[in-house]
Formats: structure tokens, C-alpha cells, sequence
């Protein structure tokens, strides 16, 4: 089975860091170990020229404009289409891939909240984009939140199903702890190059919160660390599994998709992990076996989980190191695995759908 | 995912009628897609009235009974507990409601195949005074079951109704319970999906696949429960004014509000409707009122004090 599986994204460091588990090898492999060739195809809107010409020698991922992607689809003749990306840059490629089985990743972003609401404002562009979203067969999504919030605002009024697994995550390197007695405070720990001024704000209000900013030490993974001050200390973003070494507990102020590799590293190392529950680390974490969550986007909450950590921290150890469930599903092949029958699954509801309307038409 | 991979488990809810106890639980002893795991959360203080369920053949088989020591109100959280660890879904069925025997193969096939649902509120506007009515109902014989008349129907108040609630576990993690009174389960429920609706979809739907069954035109004074549910009511309204974080923004299954005047609403509309049931329902009404009244004395007091604090 042939599917094309299209990327819109903006180019941005944040949103290739999201799509880059998607292209990487070990998914790639997967899918066609399960009888799945993938075209990769990366639309983007300032593409020129090179609409279906493979710019990247040796790489799997054809980039296209727009334009070019309908030319692409005929030429390479897939059996569905899969598209990845924010919902809002993709309301014409759904309309131009109408007749092919059709399905959507909706993945984590980063202030998926905020542009959402935007969007519902702007009743008319979001009423042409929500019309576009009717040709999606089925949904495939990283977080239950994401999807239900979309479906609950009208969009994909004719999907036949949505399924929920997490994006796909290289295995890191790093060793488990072994659980024991911790006679200090832990050390609570954010990874996130990416993180903006706000999110190190409401970072440092959660401390305050917790009424023992003394006692509290955190460490922030940054890309351009500056120097910390009081209970914060900024380190470079190296890698995940040196910085998770140095530190206790992982804590994630703000979940988009490409924290999800911080976040499996931690468990598969015994640390702890404290995330917002509204998010796609939601369906990562059980709660109170693997870790902890709080009401996404409150302080106070996020105080109240690390008071929570830190209280327990010298009697039990263990509020999580169970995380195996959460790693073998985010693995490649696995991943892989699920993807390629969801793939199975929307051409059979597409073929049905198709027969069903064939059938009110003859009858 | 298949709908059969899913485990599915039913917490019947006892209050303190066996009759209506026993109509639900031969319901779900009957239903043809048969639960992996069915509980009877029960007061421990009524606990004595269902001490034959587990060995009753005409009950779900490995039926398990759970003691709540709560008495006056719904028992979720018990119910709950007991069942998370060893199912995937969970619908919680109150006393008196009947299910119809495809009622669970639904809700497997609609947890399987939109997974980012995570909790789904059946609204039962169905009601049956005889068992043996609601016995031979399901979902394609559903217009013999008398539903009342449509501007009763439309003026509702949901506190009123019976419902269904479905839960997905994975979604469950530290859900708050609040005490609320055993004959109101749509606080409890809609509490319990105003808190899942961030962490995936939930709706409330009339499935038309279950009924209600009543024992009968209510002779008992119905002052308490009025009172009970009025005062809930304006405890939920007076929370959610004070709580800046958790209703911010955001829609909810209950509008505390708008609840308190359908309730009024019906009960006039009935007490014109139903000579029958007139002494029931002026005593509902009364309670109601009552309630009011204590709610206004105490924020009048609370208004003096602070005065006298200046």
C-alpha cells in the first residue's frame, strides 16, 4: 500500500522539531515492515520552484509549493493520504485530495490553545477551513484534548473514527536509575530549547507558589542559557540525556510533540515527571504510577504537584518507574505498526463510505 | 481498535429502593454484549438489603457488592475505585434505570471507534411506572414506552432525569468528587465530564437506549429532596463565582442558574398537570423554596458581617 503522507509546516524550528519523529528512520523502516511505502511530501508555501522535484539528494522528503502537489498525488498514485500539520494551512490540500482516502494527524503545537480560540473568533475563514475538513476519512491524534477539541468545534463532521497514539520516539541511551532512598530535595528539571520568556515566568511563579523558594532548586534547558538567579539555574540544551542526569523530577510547563522524546527519556531513566494534563503527555503518563499532572496553564497546580514530589521525595522514591507501556508505544516499530493500520483502516471506511453514497444515488 | 479489546465495566448505584435496585440489575444481567466486570455500590447501612445480590441468578453473574460509607450521597468515587484498576470503561447506572440489552455493545463501539472520547452522559427521558413494561423495552420497541408529552419533555429540568454516565479510565486521573445528594446524579455526572471535557470530547446525548422506571405515583413528602437539590444547586452557583481557575472561560454541563428555574418550571407545570401527584410535588416545591430562603438569610448575613468588619 502506497500512502502520501504530507507535511505543511512553516519551516520553523519548532514545528520541524514536531515533524522530524515522522521522518526518521526507524518510523520509515517500520511502515514498510508492515507493508506501507510512505511518500513523503513537505508542502510549504514559500516553496518556488521545486514543486515535485526531490531538492534534498538522498533524502526521502519531496518538497513541493502548493501548486505542485496536485501534479505530485497523480504522479505518484498513493492508496490514502495522510496530512500532518496545523489545521489551518491545510484546508486546500484536503479540498484537492478530496476523492483519495484522506486521513489527519493532529498533532501537539505550541499554543495549540490560544490559536484555536483565535480561530473559532474569525468565523469565516474558520467556516471555509471547517467545510475543507469534511473530506477527512479518519483521524489519527497524538493527544485525546487536541482531537476532541476540534471535533467539539465542527471540525471533520465526516470522519468515520479517530485513534490516539503517541508520535513516535527514538530510544535514548541513557541508563535507568535505580531506585532507592533520596535523603535531599529533588531537583526539579525543564527541557525545552525552545522555551520562551513566559513559559521560564511561569515556571518561576509555580516556585513561588510553592511557598519554599528556598528550598526548591530547578534547572531550566534552554538554547540560549542565560544566568539563573535564586532557585533557577539556565543550562544548555545539549542533549536530553545529559540534562536529565543532573536533575529528579522532569517538569513540563508546556507540552507541544517534540518534548515527548524528554519526556519517554525520563521514564525510561526512573525519573519522575510532572505534565499538563491537557496535553498529548497525558496519554503518555498514568497518573500517579508514572508521574504526576497538573490543570494545564495554572501555577498554582504545578506547585501543588511539585510540593507533592518534594514532600514524598525522602519516604518513597518511587511515584513513577513504571513507565514501560508508555515506551513500547512510542516506539518506532510500534508506532509504525499502529499507523499502518489505521492506514488500512481509512481505505476500508473510504471504499464504504464511497459504496454507501453509490448505493443512495442507484437507489 | 476493537470493540471487543475494550473492557467495559457497569457500577450499578443503590440508593435505598431493592425494587428498583433488582429492574436495573436484571437489565444488565440481560444485556446480550455481557460486562467484564458489573459492582453494587451500596450504602453500608442498606448493605443487609442486598446481601443474597451475589448468589440471585437473576443478577449479573460475579456481581460484587461495594459498601460505601457514605449514606446521603452518591457513592461515584467508591464506585469508581473499585472498578478503575480492572476495566477500561465504566458507566455508572443509577437505581431505577433500565437498560436496553444493546446499550453496552454501543457504548463499546463508541469508545472503539472515537477514541479521544473520554466520557459520554446518556439523558434518560423515558420512564415506565411497571418493571414489566421496561422489561420487554429495547431500543427498536422504544415509542411503546411512554415518554411524556413534548413540552414537558423540552422543559425538563436534567436534575430530574435519570442518566447514564460513561467514563473512559485512562482519563480518570485525579478527578475531584464532590458530596452530592443521592437522587441528583446529574450533578455528580456532569461534575465529573465538566472536569474530563479538557482532557478529551465528551456530550450528552438521549440515546433513547435505556428507560427510567418509577415505583409509582410518590406519596412521600418530597420537602427534603427539594430542599436537598435546590440547596446543592446554589452551593455549586456560589463555588463556581468564587473559583477563578476552574470554571474560567469555560462551558459546563450545568447551569446552576438556568437549572433552578426549570426546576420550577416543570414542578408548576406538574402540579397543574397531575392532581395525583399534587401533595408530592407542592411539598418538592415548598423544599425549594425553603432552600432559597436559606440561601438568602446566609448571604445576608455574610453581607452584615463584612460590614461590621469595616
Amino acid at each position: 500500500m502506497k500512502v502520501a503522507i504530507i507535511f505543511a509546516t512553516d519551516g520553523s524550528d519548532g514545528e520541524d522539531a514536531i515533524v522530524a519523529p515522522f521522518v526518521s528512520a526507524g518510523f520509515i523502516d517500520g511502515l514498510r515492515h508492515n507493508g506501507v511505502e510512505p511518500v513523503l511530501i513537505s508542502v510549504a508555501p514559500d516553496h518556488d520552484g521545486a514543486a515535485g522535484g526531490r531538492v534534498q539528494p538522498g533524502s526521502p522528503l519531496l518538497r513541493c509549493a502548493r501548486d505542485g502537489l496536485a501534479a505530485l498525488i497523480v504522479g505518484e498514485r498513493p492508496d490514502a493520504i495522510q496530512t500532518f500539520g496545523p489545521e489551518h494551512r491545510l484546508a486546500a490540500i484536503w479540498s484537492l485530495a478530496a476523492d483519495q482516502p484522506l486521513g489527519h494527524c493532529v498533532s501537539c503545537w505550541r499554543g495549540d490553545d490560544a490559536e484555536a480560540s483565535a480561530f473559532a473568533m474569525l468565523s469565516l475563514a474558520a467556516a471555509r477551513m471547517k467545510r475543507a475538513s469534511r473530506h477527512i476519512d479518519g483521524l489519527i491524534g497524538t493527544s485525546r484534548a487536541a482531537v476532541g477539541r476540534l471535533i467539539a468545534d465542527g471540525w471533520f463532521p465526516d470522519a468515520a473514527f479517530s485513534v490516539i497514539l503517541p508520535p513516535p520516539v527514538e530510544r535514548s541511551g541513557v541508563a535507568a536509575a535505580v531506585p532507592g532512598p533520596h535523603a535531599a530535595d529533588p531537583v526539579f528539571g525543564i527541557y525545552d530549547p525552545l522555551a520562551s520568556p513566559d513559559l521560564v515566568a511561569f515556571a518561576s511563579h509555580a516556585i513561588d507558589l510553592t511557598g519554599r523558594r528556598d528550598a526548591v532548586r530547578m534547572k531550566i534547558a534552554v538554547r540560549n542559557p542565560t544566568i539563573g538567579g535564586g532557585p533557577v539555574s539556565f543550562v544548555a540544551a545539549a542533549g536530553v540525556d545529559a540534562f536529565l542526569s543532573a536533575v529528579d523530577v522532569l517538569v513540563v510547563p508546556a507540552y507541544d510533540d517534540s518534548i515527548a522524546q524528554a519526556v519517554i527519556a525520563a521514564l525510561q531513566s526512573g525519573k519522575s515527571v510532572i505534565v499538563p494534563d491537557r496535553s498529548g503527555a497525558a496519554e503518555l503518563i498514568e497518573y500517579g504510577r508514572h508521574g504526576l499532572m497538573f490543570a494545564a496553564g495554572s501555577a498554582y497546580h504545578l506547585a501543588n504537584a511539585m510540593n507533592l514530589v518534594s514532600q514524598s521525595w525522602s519516604q518513597t522514591p518511587v511515584l513513577l518507574a513504571e513507565g514501560g507501556p508508555a515506551i513500547a508505544r512510542t516506539d518506532p516499530a510500534a508506532d509504525a505498526q499502529s499507523f499502518a493500520a489505521v492506514y488500512r483502516r481509512l481505505v476500508s471506511a473510504h471504499a464504504s463510505e464511497r459504496d454507501d453514497a453509490r448505493g443512495f444515488s442507484h437507489g | 481498535m476493537i470493540p471487543g479489546c475494550l473492557r467495559c465495566g457497569v457500577v450499578a448505584l443503590a440508593r435505598s429502593d431493592r425494587r428498583l435496585m433488582e429492574a436495573t440489575l436484571r437489565s444488565i444481567a440481560r444485556l446480550t454484549d455481557a460486562p467484564n466486570a458489573t459492582a453494587l455500590v451500596v450504602p453500608a447501612l442498606s448493605a443487609h438489603q442486598f446481601a443474597d445480590a451475589t448468589t440471585n441468578p437473576a443478577f449479573p453473574s460475579g456481581l460484587r457488592i461495594v459498601a460505601s460509607e457514605s449514606f446521603d450521597t452518591l457513592p461515584l468515587a467508591d464506585g469508581l475505585r473499585a472498578m478503575a484498576p480492572r476495566v477500561d470503561i465504566i458507566v455508572f447506572v443509577p437505581e431505577g434505570v433500565v437498560l436496553g440489552p444493546d446499550y453496552l455493545r454501543r457504548v463499546r463501539e463508541t469508545a472503539a471507534c472515537w477514541q479521544d472520547m473520554v466520557g459520554e452522559l446518556d439523558l434518560v427521558d423515558r420512564v415506565a411506572d411497571d418493571e414489566s413494561l421496561a422489561r420487554s423495552f429495547s431500543a427498536a420497541d422504544g415509542p411503546e414506552v411512554a415518554s411524556g408529552s413534548r413540552l414537558l419533555r423540552a422543559l425538563r429540568a436534567k436534575t430530574l432525569c435519570a442518566n447514564v454516565l460513561w467514563v473512559r479510565v485512562e482519563a480518570c486521573g485525579s478527578l475531584k468528587f464532590m458530596a452530592f445528594p443521592q437522587t441528583a446524579e446529574y450533578l455528580a455526572f456532569s461534575s465529573l465530564l465538566d472536569q474530563l471535557r479538557p482532557r478529551g470530547r465528551t456530550r450528552m446525548v438521549v440515546s433513547g437506549a435505556a428507560v427510567q422506571v418509577r415505583s409509582g405515583p410518590e406519596r412521600r413528602s418530597g420537602f427534603e429532596a427539594g430542599r436537598e437539590l435546590y440547596g446543592a444547586l446554589n452551593r455549586i452557583g456560589a463555588w463556581r463565582d468564587r473559583s477563578d481557575v476552574a470554571f474560567q472561560g469555560r462551558t459546563s454541563y450545568l447551569e446552576p442558574r438556568a437549572e433552578k428555574l426549570r426546576l420550577f418550571g416543570e414542578q408548576i407545570l406538574r402540579y397543574v398537570g397531575s392532581p395525583v401527584s399534587r401533595p408530592h410535588i407542592g411539598s418538592f416545591i415548598k423544599g425549594m423554596w425553603a432552600a432559597r430562603r436559606e440561601a438568602a438569610a446566609t448571604r445576608h448575613r455574610i453581607r452584615d458581617d463584612i460590614r461590621k468588619l469595616r
